[in-house]
């Protein structure tokens, strides 16, 4: 999260209802409808309130477009997944996006169009904050995976029927550019016999059969009649590079069988620059002692400190040079790992790469324990020979 | 242009693979329930992200309605746990209503190595069946770019229903502002709301600060219809991009506007409560 005093603000103005943008047929999308005429000021998008306008339900996934542009000349922003099955008057809906959308030049044309299941017309608003603000937006598209079928039911996970089993993987996208992923959006659109379980599902990248996890989400399973939406984020963003195999595995409570679509949120192509992460380890993990460290290279800040089991991140261009070094300590064997073998005084990144240098502290002198409800004061203790002498 | 906040270290859920952790509510509305064990000794150091809750659905098809809650993470032995941060959500209807799950759009970060991990609530009604939670969190050290805090999340109003504020009858007329917080303890990081309604369709929801008739806004959030309700969880919408507008000492005030009462439905109001995380972060 990145703090702001900025308000938000909602397209359309106070004052006003929110905005009808009908689908086109059945999974297909409709015609841009126009959200604001012209920025007032450089602005980003942080969220949407979306309900059905009636007389239907929202039946299936909703994906919201926009685009920016003259009328009949709009350019793609990226489609925001909305997963989506309420009923029309408990439909009720604010989504805020994971990661900011923008920032758009004052004077931008920002229009919209969706598609949902049934065509169902949608109302809404496009939350934002404007001005000056240390927030960062970024342009590349929202999208999701898989696609294809006309209502889009996602992949759909074959659930083991032993509570809490996991499921098989079954394979969500091949990202054929570097992306970040942003959450998913497991449904239940069965028997009654899910609702109110929780359910967990593991992300996981590799090639089949050798998925390693890279995170888990969690969450339940609302009634299909009740209100709002499945989308969950991840804590932050997690970056892939290209040609990564993305899969999901599903477990939950109950022993229903029946398939659970999931779909994957992500944005991309999106390439991060480059980065390198500190991490400090010591042993035992309970020393409390704080190292210090200097870095070079253009790194910023060229000097901080870390205990255990805390990090220090730096973003890095692509290239080579950067240094990371720890103050010598007599009490303390020092090892590096660079997860990508280059010299710690000559660390090189390579764009979207996130170099992590784990620093790791072994104590090799006796530590002095001190023991029992006695107060006394130690005068001198002898390392070598292990004499203590007390008051 | 950086990139925005990101992290390779895995997100995990307490307990995994098993059934979430009871905990039965006290029959006092707004009273703590006992302390509920998550976690003898956490495995490391852990940095907080969420809260899955499971409330009780009552009976099926009808649920139990308009119940606000609260839920306290805290650490340390049996007796003497200390909070370390404060979950807030409303359900309109408990009967498998919502994807239940509260984020902290700040992660918390103050939870030690070693340390024993347990959970309690309290809530608006006088049921006593039991609800259930799991924790999701990071392992430390982080990978990556997160901001996270070691302070705690805490609410307002705290251990009590939310504030009520009537919609004008005329259409997108604003309320009179109703105090929410008196008066800030500290310079404030607004990181989530928690609201509902009755019978209001298009609303907005001023918060402002400063004395009573000098109110200034600091941010206007649109909702629309019966209840919210968003993926992010059972009433909260998180602020994922901190609103950094609250100097201590101030007065935190909301009002609200409307399409109207409803011919309908009667007369509507607006509940409300804030999450937030004092400065400095």
């Amino acid at each position: 999260m990145t703090l702001s005093a900025r308000p938000l603000h909602t397209w359309p103005p106070t004052g006003t209802d929110l905005i009808l943008v009908t689908s086109g047929a059945t999974g297909a999308v409709g015609a841009w409808v126009e959200i604001t005429a012209a920025t007032e000021a450089v602005s980003r998008i942080v969220g949407f309130v979306v309900t059905t306008a009636g007389p239907s339900d929202i039946s299936g996934p909703l994906v919201i477009e926009l685009g920016t542009g003259a009328v009949a000349a709009e350019v793609s922003l990226g489609e925001y997944f909305i997963r989506h099955n309420g009923a029309r008057l408990d439909a009720v809906s604010v989504l805020m996006v994971p990661v900011m959308i923008g920032p758009l030049a004052i004077g931008t044309r920002l229009a919209a169009r969706t598609r949902v299941g049934n065509a169902a017309p949608v109302l809404l608003g496009v939350i934002y904050e404007d001005g000056t603000s240390p927030n960062t937006g970024i342009l590349a598209p929202y999208t999701y995976a898989p696609k294809g079928t006309p209502d889009n039911q996602g992949r759909l996970i074959t659930p083991n029927v032993t509570p809490w089993g996991s499921s098989a993987w079954f394979e969500l996208i091949v990202l054929d550019a570097p992306a970040i992923l942003l959450g998913v959006a497991p449904w239940w659109f069965g028997s009654s016999d899910n609702w109110g379980l929780r359910w967990e599902v593991d992300l996981g990248i590799g090639a089949a059969a050798s998925e390693t996890v890279i995170t888990t989400l969690t969450g339940v399973f609302p009634n299909t009649g009740a209100l709002g939406m499945a989308n969950t984020w991840l804590p932050a963003v997690y970056p892939v590079p290209a040609g990564t195999r993305v899969s999901a595995r599903l477990r939950k409570e109950g022993i229903n069988g029946d398939v659970v679509p999931v779909h994957l949120i992500y944005i991309g192509p999106y390439a991060r620059g480059g980065s390198i992460t500190v991490l400090k380890i010591t042993s035992p993990p309970t020393d409390p002692a704080s190292f210090d460290f200097t870095a070079g290279g253009g790194l910023t800040p060229e000097t901080f400190s870390l205990t255990h089991g805390t990090s220090q991140f730096f973003e890095a261009e692509a290239g080579s040079g950067y240094t990371v070094e720890e103050v010598a300590n007599a009490l303390y064997a020092t090892t590096y790992d660079v997860s990508n073998d280059s010299p710690i005084d000559d660390l090189t990144v390579a764009s979207d790469e996130n170099v992590i240098v784990t620093v790791t502290n072994t104590l090799t002198q006796p530590v002095i324990v001190v023991e029992g409800e006695n107060q006394w004061r130690l005068l001198r203790f002898d390392v070598k020979n292990r004499k203590e002498e007390r008051a | 242009m950086a990139s925005p906040q990101w992290t390779t270290t895995p997100q995990k859920v307490l307990p995994s693979a098993a059934t979430a952790v009871s905990v039965t509510p006290s029959a006092t509305p707004w009273a703590n329930s006992a302390w509920v064990e998550l976690s003898a000794a956490t495995s490391a150091a852990w940095v907080i992200t969420g809260l899955s809750v499971v409330p009780d659905p009552g009976t099926f098809g009808v649920g139990r309605a308009n119940v606000s809650f609260e839920v306290d993470l805290g650490v340390g032995g049996e007796g003497a746990e200390v909070v370390r941060t404060t979950f807030r959500g409303h359900y309109g209807n408990t009967f498998y209503n919502g994807p239940g799950y509260l984020p902290c759009a700040l992660p918390v970060d103050n939870v030690a190595n070693g340390v024993r991990l347990a959970i309690r609530m309290r809530k608006s009604t006088t049921t006593t069946d039991v609800w259930k939670y799991a924790v999701t969190y990071l392992v430390k050290a982080l990978v990556g770019d997160l901001q996270v805090t070691a302070k705690p999340q805490k609410v307002a109003p705290p251990a009590a229903s939310p504030v009520t504020i009537a919609v004008p009858v005329t259409q997108w007329t604003s309320s009179a502002y109703s105090t929410v917080i008196a008066s800030a303890a500290a310079d404030l990081v607004l990181v989530g709301i928690v609201c509902h309604n009755t019978y209001v369709n298009n609303y907005e929801i001023d918060l402002a600060v400063g004395a009573v008739a000098s109110e200034a806004v600091i941010t206007t959030f649109r909702a629309y219809n019966w209840q919210i309700t968003n993926p992010d969880g059972p009433g909260f919408t998180p602020f994922r991009f901190g609103l950094n507008a609250i100097p201590s000492g101030s007065r935190v005030s909301a009002r609200v506007r409307g399409t109207g009462a409803s011919l309908s439905f009667g007369l509507s109001q607006v509940d409300l409560a804030l999450v937030y995380v004092e400065q400095p972060v």
